[in-house]
Parts: structure tokens; sequence; C-alpha cells
């Protein structure tokens, strides 16, 4: 059994017991403890099930790289599903539940999977589920989904909150072990500013429990002697619980904070995301260990063998009461050294090797514990726990085979150094034969805006493994680093190391060599996504020779794990089916994150409220107040109608548009554009940004302009009025108001910069109102100040002056067709004039109407609307606007476009109206079918609605639509067909369904 | 992300303060353009596999559009300068030269 | 206009730092050469400070900000505006140029204490490290425009689109609650 030892454990506090529970069971850890130790503690080994086969799993490592311990952690707001047992942090309340398993972890019903193995090749659902066709969508895909994933998704909303910080440094140094610190400790008086981050909560990485002296200081007090160091400078930041996340383009970098999950409250930020800048950044990611690839690998308590002693020497864990080691390397006798001191039983080191190990092999046998060299492990006993294993000779499997009990196995098939964020922006790998791994190629580093090297590997993620060579490594690496940032270089040098006598390790891919397809099939490589090495043979045979099409066909390496644990392994067994070697297979590529970060933490604070900024017009607060139904339009928000209690949307637009056509009504127009032109050649300008000719407009008046774009189409319009000599301001639609403020600056600074003319957005200057209807002037002449007279101020003229206490600007202009003032004033007064609006018309029924009365009052006067009418392929010919398309200028934009000849095409669709027979109303976006079909098979068309509403005016349907020759064919009744199959018939009409002459804005 | 130094105001700007605009030093083409050369300047772009002209804006900045002289595949930036000129400049091309011997671009080399 | 003598912000909040919003405040955008003899005379002749270097701010009873190579941002007293752009109007009417008030499309928030500059760095793409007292920087906070700068090693005052304030005051008030300092400053 796994249990707690009475000695080690140099990260736990006994004093401090935490109370934790796992699948609704008390435990009891202690401070420092993770999830995995203290369960390990408690003698819970089976913690998961894997995700195909459904087979129990057991914890396999120590760290980031785990592939099974895998949990729902917390509950409700707090719950987050695949949870690593192995880097979450024991606080007291924690609360964990396994994954992917029903009814129960002990007994699941979905391991007759297991059973089927031989059944569920790689690629099974593939070949299966395609046929026949339908069964995909209504059985097969339903059926998946339910016995498919691992954790739950979160049913309640996350409470936690969220941030980011950006920050900028001269050096980045992503790692705290031996390496990372010496080389924050080379560059601390380089005289540049550096941030060195470890994922962990502690600092000094493997040094902590692989080398209890650095030269005659213990590993221990070594790291602390330099961590205080490094606090001494100011120039030094230091993060733990920080990973470094991905690395970019041009230096930058995230960094994942956690901080909170460790604790069992919830106040401040639980994840900080470090948008980093970084001038150079030093990679000390240290290694992984791998796991050997032989018959029953992954039945719980077979783990790494770094892991295993890592539970004993930070946690005081024993795995078992008899472990097993097995290894092709040197490093893996450390384990079986440290079980020995601590009281477990090593029955037997399995050495690959023929020629067995070095001086720790040696060391090993001294304390008389039995090493078997040349051998390899062909059977493992066991379901949810191992019981036993037998050797065998490594090259034969049925010579010398023995069994030899255990509980636990401690397997080590080598290291593979963490090149994943040398390698996220772009620096190449190559393939070390001599310790079978992929390292950093120093020439072939990422790359950054200047064109050189910004990230450096050093240490073992550099490939280096034996310390004397990490230290010697992380001085060189970091003085390259150093001097690439631009800092100081001292001269101090490192203290030798005097390492074990390690013998080399030897690749072995397989075990036992000549493992036939049943071991084969029995043999793991990816333990979360159930890949064995038959898989990967079965896709090499089948054609998937690229280690891309190899990984995705059999999902090798494409867990949450992402491989870390299973990728050179899966890749050693896909290159020698293909009979290539390694490095021509190459790898597939590393992508950031390093580990899943939270989508919490990518969003930072943009949630809820800050999901996305919204703006408020200065009458915003009061149309909340009366209780409007607000829209989105673009950012802004603006009052949909204004429904009274217990009137639906529709009655209230009926409303407002009857009391505004027979009355009085108030529109909050404020988000319209204002862009205000100005200069000595803003006219020239205008002419050329507009169809029609703007230079020409007399001081005082107004006018409707189209815009297009180069292409010909168009994309904005409004009404633009002449303030004096050099001074236009352009009306632009509410949403449009940013996009043309641009669009002007972009052609006055890159195509006509010797123009002399400036342009300032002034939309949110004023608060702008429509006040409309047959009583509108009234209104206004009761407050008085200005003479606003028909012949005072005419149809599309404008005035200034003070309105009452207003300072007001006042266009005489219609979107609606009834007599129509908008008036805008300064922002800051725009509330009080809008309050005093309504109170002084309240004597006329006023009434402010939403954006839906403003679109049907228009479609009733057949105006169009940009968005509705236009969709980007629209020109003004198309909606029978050359009426403002001038004639006598020899270019703006847009004129050239609408000369090519699909632009002059007889046959375009052109605007027109469209009265439903019946008075109903046409779906918006309806296409009327014509006679045959076109080459696709499909019913042929003529034309489309661009907008259609129920008219309170007229009491029916109006549309808008689109129809081939239209104009011409006034009166002819064309069919829309809906979905529900049936057909509308309606007759093709002038779009200007009231008011044809202008009478009611004309008074 | 990248960064670019804006030449109009000296800051080193985020790539999320800028706005992309395509390729640089389009001549347009207007009213009495033949229909080749209007298709050229609308719709005719260049695509290349390392130094590229464009266009970016530093939207939330200072607002002024500039030039960016990019590599497409490293991303190394031999330099920014202002979108009011019909080529770029001749120290930048020449840093383009010592380190892409042999580059063209349209008919800068 | 409403009166707004008696109160010295319209809101604030106190987090770990001080955030404010301001009342409103006089701004006036100017266009125009600002390497012309007469713009600067008009200047120091109306405004009464001289014109900023290169993304500088002027601090003075009204400020000058250097927003772009042709354009600047005169901060004043709200009832001052009309009065000043008529002075400068007058001063420089013969030289092509722009002057607008844009005091009510406008909002001003102070962020004060002893760690202010996390909020920036919290929020902007920026490298507050190596900001100076009276640069002005124009850039985003999360995802809207502003331009802000430090008038103290442990204040600053920042500027965004009034549509926006609202958006502004909540980024600034999630950014500022205890318990959230980054300790790095």
């Amino acid at each position: 059994m796994s249990k707690r030892l009475g000695v080690g454990g140099q990260f736990i506090d006994r004093s401090k017991p935490i109370k934790f529970q796992f699948n609704g069971r008390r435990f009891s850890g202690f401070k420092g403890d993770t999830l995995a130790s203290a369960l390990l503690a408690n003698d819970q080994v089976l913690i998961g099930r894997s995700f195909k086969y459904h087979r129990p799993r057991g914890i396999v490592s120590s760290g980031s790289e785990e592939p099974n311990a895998l949990m729902n952690l917390g509950e409700n707001e707090t719950f987050e599903p695949n949870q690593r047992a192995t880097t979450t942090e024991l606080f007291e309340g924690l609360t964990a539940f396994s994954q992917n398993h029903w009814p129960s972890l002990n007994f699941d019903i979905g391991v007759i999977n297991n059973y089927l193995s031989r059944f569920l090749p790689a690629g099974f659902y593939y070949k299966m589920f395609i046929h026949p066709r339908p069964f995909w969508k209504y059985i097969y895909e339903p059926f998946i989904r339910q016995s498919a994933g691992l954790g739950k998704a979160p049913s309640v909303k996350d409470t936690s909150d969220y941030e980011h910080f950006y920050a900028f440094y001269d050096l980045v140094i992503i790692g705290g072990g031996i390496s990372g610190l010496n080389a924050a400790l080379t560059a601390a008086e380089s005289g540049l500013k550096i941030l060195i981050m470890e994922q962990n909560s502690e600092w000094g990485g493997r040094c902590l429990v692989d080398f209890p002296f650095i030269n005659e200081e213990p590993g221990l007090k070594y790291i602390s002697r330099i961590l205080s160091e490094l606090r001494k400078y100011k120039n030094v930041t230091m993060r733990s619980r920080m990973m470094g996340a991905g690395v970019y383009d041009h230096g930058y970098l995230l960094g994942y904070e956690r901080l909170n999950d460790h604790l069992s409250t919830n106040e401040g930020p639980r994840h900080r995301l470090w948008r980093i800048r970084a001038k150079q950044i030093i990679t000390a990611t240290g290694a992984i260990e791998r796991p050997l690839s032989f018959p029953g690998n992954d039945i719980p308590g077979i783990m790494l063998a770094s892991a295993v002693r890592d539970y004993a020497t930070n946690f005081g864990v024993a795995v078992g009461d008899k472990v097993a080691i097995f290894t092709n390397n040197d490093d893996a006798y450390r384990t079986a050294i440290t079980l020995h001191e601590i009281g477990v039983t090593v029955p037997v080191i399995i050495d690959a090797r023929s020629s067995g190990g070095g001086e720790l092999a040696h060391h090993a046998k001294e304390l008389g514990i039995r090493v078997e060299n040349g051998k390899a492990i062909s059977k493992v006993f066991g379901q949810k726990r191992v019981k036993a294993v037998t050797i065998c000779d490594y090259e034969k499997s049925d010579a010398n085979k023995e069994k030899i009990e255990c509980d636990s196995i401690a397997m080590s098939g080598g290291w593979s150094p963490v090149v994943h964020l040398f390698s996220h922006c772009g620096g190449k790998l190559k393939w070390d034969e001599d310790l079978a791994m992929f390292r950093p190629d120093k020439a072939a580093k990422p790359t950054s805006s200047d064109g050189l090297p910004f990230v450096t590997a050093v240490g073992s993620a550099n490939g280096f493994l034996l310390m004397n060579e990490v230290l010697i490594d992380t001085l060189d690496g970091s003085r390259t680093a150093i001097r690439a940032a631009g800092g100081k270089i001292n001269n101090k040098k490192t203290k030798e190391f005097l390492d074990k006598n390690e013998k080399a390790p030897e690749a072995i891919w397989i075990s036992p060599k000549d493992a036939n397809i049943k071991k084969r099939s029995k043999t793991w490589l990816d333990f979360q996504n159930d890949v064995k090495v038959s898989d990967v043979e079965l896709a090499a045979r089948e054609g998937f020779e690229s280690v891309e099409h190899a990984k995705r066909y059999t999902t090798l390496g494409m867990a949450t794990d992402q491989g870390k644990l299973s990728n050179i392994n899966g890749l050693a067994i896909l290159s020698s089916t293909l009979g290539k070697e390694i490095p021509r297979v190459g790898t597939t590529t590393f992508r950031p994150p390093y580990t899943p970060i939270s989508l919490g933490s990518i969003g930072g604070s943009a949630r809820n409220e800050l999901f996305q900024p919204i703006r408020k017009t200065p009458i915003h607060e009061w149309h909340e107040k009366k209780g409007a139904y607000m829209e989105p339009v673009g950012q802004w928000r603006r009052p949909f109608c204004y429904p009274k209690e217990g009137e639906t949307h529709q009655k209230a637009v009926e409303r407002e548009i009857n009391q505004t056509r027979s009355s009085l009504g108030l529109l909050d127009a404020s988000t319209l554009g204002k862009l205000l032109v100005t200069g000595p050649d803003a006219g020239k300008f205008l002419d050329m940004l507009y169809t029609n000719m703007m230079s020409t407009l007399k001081v005082g008046k107004c006018r409707y302009g189209l815009m297009c774009s180069e292409n010909g189409f168009l994309i904005d319009d409004g009404v633009v009025a002449r303030i004096d000599e050099q001074t236009w301001l352009c009306h632009t639609t509410s949403g449009g108001a940013d996009r043309i403020h641009s669009h002007m600056e972009e052609w006055l600074q890159t195509e006509w910069w010797d123009w002399k003319v400036y342009v300032a957005n002034l939309t949110e200057q004023f608060a702008q109102i429509g006040v409309v209807g047959p009583n509108a002037r009234k209104l206004l002449e009761k407050i008085g100040g200005l003479d606003v007279s028909k012949d005072a101020l005419g149809f599309m003229e404008w005035k200034e002056g003070k309105l009452g206490k207003y300072d007001a600007r006042i266009f005489r202009i219609s979107f609606s067709g009834e007599l129509s003032f908008e008036v805008a004033v300064p922002a800051g007064q725009g509330m009080a004039f809008w309050k005093e609006l309504i109170e002084l018309g309240e004597e006329f029924g006023v009434m402010p109407y939403g954006t839906e009365a403003l679109h049907v009052m228009r479609a009733e006067k057949g105006f169009i609307m940009i968005g509705d009418e236009t969709d980007g392929t629209v020109i003004p010919q198309d909606l029978n606007l050359t009426w403002a398309i001038s004639k006598k200028k020899e270019d703006f934009l847009g004129k050239r476009a609408q000369e090519r000849a699909h632009m002059v095409d007889p046959n375009r669709w052109k605007l027109v109206g469209l009265e439903t027979l019946d008075g109903s109303v046409l779906p918006d976006g309806a296409y009327s079918t014509a006679q045959g079909f076109n080459s696709n098979g499909q019913r042929s068309t003529q034309g489309r609605i661009t907008s259609s509403y129920y008219s309170p005016t007229l009491k029916r349907g109006i549309a808008m639509g689109l129809i081939l020759n239209g104009p011409s064919r006034e009166g002819e009744i064309i069919e829309f067909p809906k979905i529900d199959g049936t057909i509308i018939p309606a007759k093709i009409t002038s779009p200007v369904f009231y008011d044809p002459d202008g009478e009611k804005q004309n008074v | 992300m990248l960064i670019f130094t804006c030449p109009y105001c000296g800051i080193e700007a985020d790539e999320t303060e800028l706005t992309p605009g395509g390729e640089a030093h389009l001549k347009r083409f207007g009213p009495g353009s033949s229909d080749e050369e209007f298709e050229g300047y609308l719709f005719n772009r260049e695509n290349p596999k390392g130094v590229h002209f464009e266009r970016w804006r530093h939207v939330y900045g200072c607002g002024k559009w500039f030039h960016a002289a990019r590599c497409t595949l490293t991303l190394e930036v031999f330099g920014t300068y202002s979108a009011q000129t019909f080529e770029p400049p001749e120290e930048i091309k020449e840093r383009i030269r010592a380190k892409r011997p042999g580059w063209k671009w349209r008919n800068f080399s | 206009m409403s009166d707004t003598s008696k109160k010295e912000f319209k809101r604030s909040f106190s987090g770990y730092v001080e955030i404010c919003e301001n009342m409103p405040t006089g701004m006036i955008t100017v266009r125009g050469d600002l390497n012309s003899r007469k713009l600067k005379s008009a200047f120091s002749k109306v405004v009464g400070a001289t014109l900023p270097k290169e993304r500088k701010v002027t601090l003075a009873e009204n400020s000058i900000a250097w927003m772009s190579p042709d354009e600047l941002l005169i901060i004043c007293g709200y009832d001052n505006v009309s009065d000043l752009m008529k002075k400068l109007q007058k001063e420089l009417d013969d030289q092509h140029h722009m002057l607008v008030n844009v005091s009510d499309a406008r909002a001003v928030f102070e962020v004060s204490g002893a760690a202010m500059v996390e909020i920036i760095a919290k929020l902007a793409p920026v490298n507050v490290k190596t900001l100076e007292i009276g640069e002005i920087r124009r850039t985003h906070f999360s995802q809207v425009a502003a331009a802000f700068w430090l008038t103290s090693e442990q204040r600053m005052k920042l500027i965004c689109f009034s549509s926006v304030a609202d958006y502004m005051f909540d980024l600034l008030k999630t950014s500022a609650v205890v318990n959230s300092k980054v300790g790095e400053f």
C-alpha cells in the first residue's frame, strides 16, 4: 500500500493537518501536500479511468506532465474539470471528484470497452461511423457525445475574478530550478530588469530531491541561499506559482499566475495573466522523465521513477511497500537508493542495459539491492493495483522468466528536455542520438523583430543532464542572453561540481525487444488517450506516415497533457515501424500554452458589465429609467421602443409611430455620427468622398449625400451641412461614425496628404434630438429664442443660436417624412434639454420613439438604410439614387468602379416597394423565385427583401426589395416562398408608400 | 503580437494599438484608367514569402498611418517610415540588402 | 448647464488606489502646423503656455497636451473654452488650422496612490517603468481608447470618450479592488 512515512517530507508541515474530500470521502493531509501526495498518503492509488477503454488509472508523475490524475475540483461556482492532482496544492476544504467513470470509480461500466479493445483500434471511429450517412447525426454522434469527455462542464457561473497585467523586462527567466536561479544570479548585476518565474510553489526544481548536496552544501540550503541573495536585488522580480505559458512573436510572453488556487478563500483575482514583453528569454524549464513501454505499463502503481522519489523526499510518502525499478539509465538508481534509505523494499532493479549502470548502480548494489542487467518486464499482474511482475531477458521474452512480487513499479526511460517554450516561436530542435532526446538547436533559436535570437534554453532544458554540465551551460547561456539584452557581463565562474560517474542510457522503445502483437497491444504510449504501441504501428501501416497525421489518427499526444510523456516514445515507434530514423520523422509542433490555462485568465477583467464597452448617450439614463427596451447598435445601446406596462413591443412601436405622425415624437439621435471637415481644400475633399457635389452647397444649407468605397459600393449616407466658407459638418450613420472618420483620415494621410483639410469626430460632443411630427414646430416655438418658421428655417436648412437656455444648432431635415427638426446641443446640456422637451410637449401628447419606429417610418417613406438596403455589394444605382450621383465631377471614390461591366449591367437587381396581396408582412431577407433552375440545380431567384415591416400608418405589411428589372415591373405580382413551404404573392410598387409628394415635411 | 515603432510619435507600439492596412505604395487609378490598371489597383496584391512593405495605422495612439518593411517569414522588421512617400527610404532598402541579398519587391530592390 | 460648482468630482472609489471621475473639464482640440511661429505665439499670448514637445504635456493653469504631430489638446476650465477659442481663432485666422470644443465629448479620471501605475499596467500595453511625469501616452485601456499622463509619481490623469465613462470607471474600479495588488512597482 502507499502511505505516509514517519520520516522525510521537506515540503510538508506535519503540525498543520488539512482536511479534504475525494469522491465524497473525507481524507486528511498536511500543509504543503499536493492533492496527489495526499491521496497517495491515504493509499488512494486508483484515481481515475482512461478515456477510451475506461481502464483503471493511477498517478504517474509528480508534476504538470501528469496524464492520469485529472480531477473535477471544487463545487458550484468554483467547480473546474480536468485539474491535475499533481499540481493542485492542498487546502482546507478542498473537494475533488475523479472523472470519466460511471457509476463509480471502482466499478465502471465503460470498462467493457477494455474487453472490446481489439475491436477498437486506432481510427475505429473514423472507419465505423461513416456509414450509413444519416446515422452519424442521429445515432452515432449523440451516443458518442454521451460517453466521451473527461471532466464535466461547469453548470454554474464562475464567480472568481481574473485580470491581466502588462509587464516589460529586459530578461525573463522561465523556471526556478537550479538552472533558472543561477541564470538569475548571473544576470542580477547586469543592470537589466529581470523576471524569474516558477510554475510550482517551491523554488529549486529537481535539485531539492536529486542532489542532497551541492558541493558540500545541502540542496535545500543551497537553493534558499540563492533565493535570499536574489531577493536583495531590486531589479529582479521573482514570482512562484507562475507558469511560462507561451512564447510569441517579438518577445511576447504569457505568464500564467495562480494566485489563490491554493487557498480556501476566493478574494482577489484567482488567476493573473501576465502579458510580458521581454528583450531576451531564458528557458530553464528542465526535463521530463519518460515512461518505459512494456506490457501492462498503465496499471495503477506504475509511476515515473523521479516521481516516486519526489513523493518520498518532498512529502514523506512511500508509493508502495515493495517498489520494483525498471530503467534504461543510471538516474533511476537514485530512486532505489532513496527508497532503501527510508525503509521501503526494492525487490529488484531491472536495468535493460546488458552492461548495467555506473557509480549509482554500484552504490545500489552495495546497499544490497538486487540488480538485474539486460532484463525487462514482460508482464504486469494486477488490475487496479500492481501485484507482481514477470521479468525476462530484454532481448528474448521467453528467456530467464521470473515472477517477482511488488505493489509498485518505478520506471525511467530517460529524460526529455522541456523544449516547448523554446519551440513555440520557431526554435528548431535536433536529435541527440547518445542521450536519445530532442534538444534545442543553438544555431536555430527563435528570432525577434531585429532578426536576432531572443530565446536561449539552458541546463536540462537545453539537454544537459549532469549537474556540472548544467551549471556550465547555464552560465554560458545566461551570458549570451544578458549580452543580447544589453546587460553587463561579470567574470564569475561556477564552482565545479563533481557528478557521479553515470553510464550512458540506452534507448529502448519497446520492452521486451521481441514483444509480440499481444504484448504490444497491452503496451501504452499515451495513458490519457489510450494509445498503444499497436495503434501507432497500425497507423503507420495504413499510410499515416507523417508524424502530424499519425498523431491525429491515433490521438497520440492530443489529450490535455499534450503528450508530454508520450510523444517521444510514440515517435520512436512510428519511426521504427516506418524504418526511418527519428530525426527524419520529426516531432509534432509544440503550441502554447504549455499546460492548459483557464479561460477566465484569458478573458481577464472582460466579463459581466466589462465584457465589452457599452456606449451610452447623454440621455441613456432617462431611457433606462423609463423602461425602454434597448438594442445594440454597434457598441451603443439605443431604445428599440418604450413599452408601457402590459404592452407588447409591436404595440409600443405602433403607438409611437401613430403619435409621431399625428402629433409629436422625440428621438434620441445622439449616436448619429458628426464629423467636422474644415480647411481650404475641404470642399474638394468632400467632392471626392461623396458621390454628389458638396463644394457647391451654400452656407446654411443641408444636402443628403452618399459615400462609396473604391469598389463602388455604398458604405454610408447622411446629411451634410455647410457651416462656413471652409467648414462642413458631415452626419454619418450611427454605426458608421468611427469607420467613416477613419476612412477620411486614411485618404487624407495616405493619398491626398498635400490637401489642406482637417477632420474632427464630434459625435459625442453633442446630444442630438429629433423633434418630429405636425406639432414639432409648436414645441420649439414654445421653448422659444429662435425663429423656426417655414420662412426663417426652410426644409434642408440649419441655423444656430440660443433655443431657450440651450446652445442649439437646428437642422430642418426629415427621416420620417414629417415636419422634423434635429436639434444638437452640447452633450452636457442634452439631458436637461430632453427633459424640457418632454415636459413642454405634454400638451401635444409627446412620445419618445425608438429605433424600430424610426425604421418603420423611414421605410414608409422609401428611405434606404445602410446595412438593410446595402450589404457591401450594392451600388447607389441599384437603389435608384442616380440623382445623388454627380455627372459633372471628373472623379470621386467609387466612380471608376461603377463603370465596370458588371456595375452597368442592365440586369442588376434594383430597389422597389412590395405590397403583399393579403396585407401580411413578408419575412425579412426572403428571396423571390423565378422560373427554372441555376447550374447548381437550385431554383432561380429574381430578387430579395431588404426591409420588411408592418406599417401602422397604412395598416398593412410593406417591404422594400432588390428585384430584377424591378422599377420597370411596377404592378407585377411576384412570389416569395416562406420556410414553411407556403408562398406569399406580392405586388411590385414604388418604394415610397407614404406621402410621395412630401407635403407633410414641407410645412 | 508584433511591435512597430510609430515613426510619427516614436512609440514602440504593441500590435493591439495598431490596425493593419494591407500593401503599401499602391498607385490609385481612377476614371479614365484601363480595366487592367484598375483591376491591378483594386485587387492584385503582392504575397511574398520574405520582405514585404505594408501599411499600419497607429489607431489607438497618434492616429497616423505609417509604412513598415517586414519579413513575412521571420517577422523581422527592417524599419518603419512615413506613409507620405512613394518609395521606401534608401536607408531601409540598404538594411534589407544587407540582410536579404538579392531581394526584390515590385520594382524595388 | 448643470450646476456643478458644489461637487468636486462626479464619483469616486477607494481601493488600493483612489479613483475619481472629475467634473466636466474644458478641452479644445487644435490641429495645425505645430512648427509655425504663428501658432507658437498665439499659444503663448492666448493660452499662456509654451507648446509641448513631442508626447509631452505642458502642465499649467491651461495645460497643453501633444496629441500627434499636427494636433494639440488644450485642457482648461470648462467655462473658459469659448473665450479661449475666440481669441485663438482671431490670432490664427489666416492660417490653415482647426479649433473645436470637445469638452463634452470627454470624461476625465484621476487615479492616485502609491501603486497607481499598477492600474495602468493592468489595463494598457504600456511600459509604465519608462514613463516620465508630464509625458502623455495615447493607447487603449482594455477595449477603449484613452490618453493619460502622470502628474506626479503617484497620480495620473486619464481622458476617454464620454460615452464609455461608465465602462472606464468600472474598469478602473475592478482593477483597484483590495487584494488584487501585484506588488511589482
